[in-house]
Formats: structure tokens, sequence, C-alpha cells
């Protein structure tokens, strides 16, 4: 704080980020994963997706083409980056070009905020090309927060982070995960962005209770929401995004939905992608979940 | 020392360890060997856990390398997969272009282990070029085909017709052609 004061009174001019309101972010309603097979369709289904989430990736170094359709579509929808390999977890710290990359979409699209994953990518100069998980200790906390910092100092809105499937399990974990999940809001000021497919997964694959980790989670910095289906593969759930949203991660949402004053639910269709009007329904179905538990009203009567 | 100093030294103490396992984790989910020492890591995975998480990760890349190179897969066919897994054994991907780099590699692996000839040979440069076209900001070629190779759908069950086709490609930063000539 002194050296703050002193710089003041020096007349340097001292960035401090201001923490996030999170109750103040805006409402979005229930969103799509942008897929370009959806290209042409989308502009048709207005109505009924609220916005779109885009692989800020599939943006980096774009083409004019690849430009002008993201900002079509920004003109069109509220649009929110989702990154995939920002490596927030490497212990290595950042890629550079990476963060400049995902801070120009971000600029171009101007959104309420932007979202990546509590994973790494990469390590020793290796791209891994998947998220993998980091174990539950302060280490890894220690080790997110330096790297959001250094996020924060190119990109000025709001970050939210996404719960992955745990593919890998580390012996000896330290922190529970809704405490770990807790502590990365609170100390590095970051919101949730809750995929509750994963968190489904997680708690069949690893027998526990989705609801006593939900409950565990400080409610209004679960900001936004991924549902999607998965599948059972030789007695195992597969996080596949292949697949209609099944029932158990239904009832789910619904508890979340219950607990947290959410902002935003996307469907995140990977696989198998078929085409839009069939995606529709499961928008439509969550839309009213969305407004039973006065999350949002019907943005379009 | 005091508390706070020893707790701090511990933590960056576990934070180089997690650097160190990450590095052993990555090279053994890509079943690569790095040049950096990751025995330095105690790291224990469950080798189930492990296995399956190497599977995953190998179809991945596979299918992104398939959706890069879609010509050159639908002539090979089988023989796109077969290769594709010993190619994979040996290549480390890297950087923030880890998919396009990595299916511009294996397409020059493939012209250099495979003979393709005729208008097969045609269709991997092509694909070939496409992904050079995308990953470069700043990119020049002149490229000669003797078949109509960019009228042509892999799906098709026609062959591609004889024709012969000067490519002129070209990227300047966001702008960016490819001529047909």
């Amino acid at each position: 704080m002194e050296e703050v004061a002193d710089a003041e009174a020096a007349g340097v001019v001292v960035a401090v980020a201001a923490n996030v309101d999170w109750a103040t972010l805006p409402t979005l309603g229930v969103g799509l994963g942008f897929r370009p097979i959806h290209r042409s369709e989308i502009f048709l289904y207005r109505d009924e997706i609220n916005f779109l989430e885009i692989t800020a990736d599939h943006y980096f170094d774009p083409i004019a083409e690849k430009e002008k359709e993201l900002r079509l579509l920004a003109k069109n929808f509220a649009i929110i980056p989702h990154g995939l390999a920002m490596s927030l977890g490497s212990a290595e710290g950042l890629d550079a070009e990476y963060v400049a990359e995902f801070t120009n979409v971000v600029d171009t699209v101007q959104p309420a905020w932007c979202s990546d994953h509590i994973a790494f990518t990469r390590a020793g100069g290796l791209e891994i090309g998947h998220l993998t998980p980091i174990p539950r200790t302060k280490a890894s906390l220690r080790v997110l927060d330096r790297n959001i910092t250094v996020l924060k100092q190119s990109v000025s809105v709001p970050i939210i982070l996404e719960n992955i499937t745990e593919t890998i399990l580390f012996p000896g974990e330290a922190i529970e995960q809704a405490d770990f999940l807790t502590e990365l809001c609170e100390q590095s000021d970051v919101g949730l962005l809750l995929d509750v497919t994963n968190l489904f997964i997680n708690s069949v694959n690893h027998r526990y209770d989705p609801i006593a980790v939900l409950h565990g989670l400080p409610r209004e910095r679960i900001v936004q929401l991924h549902f999607v289906g998965g599948h059972l593969r030789d007695g195992v759930w597969v996080d596949s995004h292949g697949d209609e949203t099944n029932e158990e991660v239904w009832q789910l949402l619904e508890e979340v939905l219950k607990y947290a004053p959410v902002k935003g639910m996307i469907l995140e269709r990977d696989e198998n992608i078929p085409p839009l009007a069939q995606l529709i329904p499961e928008i439509s179905r969550a839309t009213q979940l969305g407004i039973k538990y006065g999350r949002w009203a019907a943005f379009h009567d | 020392m005091t508390r706070d100093r020893r707790d701090t030294e511990d933590v960056e103490w576990e934070i180089e360890k997690l650097r160190i396992d990450q590095e052993a984790l990555a090279a053994k989910l890509l079943n690569v060997r790095t040049n950096t020492n990751t025995d330095a890591s105690s790291l224990f995975i469950d080798q189930q856990q492990l296995d399956d998480s190497r599977e995953t990760l190998f179809r991945k890349r596979q299918s992104q390398t398939v959706a890069c190179l879609p010509r050159t897969k639908a002539i090979l066919k089988q023989d796109f997969f077969n290769v594709y897994r010993s190619f994979a054994e040996s290549y480390q991907p890297n950087g923030a272009k880890a998919i396009l780099d990595e299916a511009i590699a294996f397409a020059l692996h493939i012209q250099k282990h495979h003979v393709l000839e005729g208008w097969k040979a045609d269709v991997a440069r092509y694909d070939l070029l496409l992904c050079r076209w995308k990953r470069n900001k700043f990119f020049f070629t002149i490229q000669r085909l003797s078949f109509d190779i960019p009228g042509w759908s892999s799906e098709s069950a026609e062959l591609p017709r004889m024709k012969s086709l000067l490519i002129i490609a070209w990227r300047f930063g966001k702008l960016g052609k490819i001529q047909l000539l």
C-alpha cells in the first residue's frame, strides 16, 4: 500500500485492477457454442439463441474473411470468447503470443466476460493439445494466481474459469474440490464457468456427491454454465460433447440454477453435430429452467 | 528465518516440483522423449488413467490432422491412420499453432515416405498448400497441378478431372487469396 501511495504522490499513474462486482454482470440467458457448420443457420434462430460462445483460438491471426465472420456474429449476438489453450495451470507461465492473440479477440468482440479452463495444456515446450488436470494444491493455486495476474494485464473484462473432466487423479491432493475452487475465486478474483456435465461425469466416475460440491462453491461466482450429453464407455462416463443432454445432467442443472445466480448457459456440442433445429429443443428447455428459477425472464416474448 | 518466509520458500519449491511433474506428464501423454531431465519427477499416475488419457489425446490429434488434410485422408484411407500412428510417436507438437504445424509436418512426412503418383500426388500437395496458407501470416507460393483438385469433392465417387491449373496463394496479414488460373 505504501508503495502505491508513494508512487501516486510522485505523480506516477498506478493501475490497480478493481475487484469485479459479480452481481452486476449482465444476464445473457441461454446460448450455443458456435461451430462453423451452423454459420448460415444461426441467424434463423436469433429468438431462441440469446448469445454465442466462440472458441477464441479459431479467430487467432485471422484472415479478413474469418474476421468478417467474427464481426458479423458480434453484430447479431452477444459473444463470449472461450479459450482452449491459455494453459493457466502451467507452472512455466503463459505463452505471450497466445495471450496477445486471445486479447485481440476479446478487444474485437468486447464481451461481458471471457473464459478458459482450470488446466494446463503446455509444459517443457510441448503442446499437449488437451486440457490436462492440475493437482489441487497450494502450489497450483499460486501458479494459477500468477498466470491470471499476467492475463489481467492484457484482458480488461472479467475472467471466468471452467472445471474440466478429472481424467487423471493426483495422489496426495491436499485440498477438497469446492475449497480449491472457492480459494481460486477469492485469491484471483475470477468467476466460475461451471461445466455441469463435467461435474456430473466426475462425480459418477470418482464416486462423490455433486450436490455437496456445488453447495461448497461461492454461489455469486457461478457466472456461466456449460451443458451437453456424455456417454458411458466400458462403465466410465466420457465427456464426448457428442450426445443430447442426458436426464442426470438436466437434474443437476436444475440444482445449479436453484442455487446460483447464473448469468448464462451454453449448450456445448462438438461431435455428431446435428442441424441447428435439432439443438433448439435443448436450448428452449434450458431457457425454461432459468425462467423457473428466476434467473432470467423470457427474452423474446 | 520467519515462518512466512519459510512458507513462501516451501511454496516456491512446490511450484518447481509442479513444473517438473507437468513436463514429465506432458512427455508421457504425448509418448515422447524430451531433452529435459524428466526423471527428476516423482509423479505417480495410475497406469490405466495414463493409458486412457494417452489414447484420448492420440485420437484427438489424429482427428485434428484429418480435419486439416481431408482429401489426403480420403485417398489414403486406412493407410492414413497407419502412417499417422508411427509419425505421431516421434513428433513433438509445440507452439500456439500446434494443430496446423502438425498437419504440415505430417503432410511432408507422407510426401517423403509414401509414393503418391498422378492425381493423388496433386491431392496431397493441395492439402499441404492450404495448411501452409492458413498457418503463415505472410505467405506466397505458386503451384502447378495437373488435375482439378480444388473442384473435386473427396466424397465423390468420381476421380478429379484432368486439367492444368496454376495456383497462386498469397497472404499478407489479414489479406489473402488463393487464385486459380
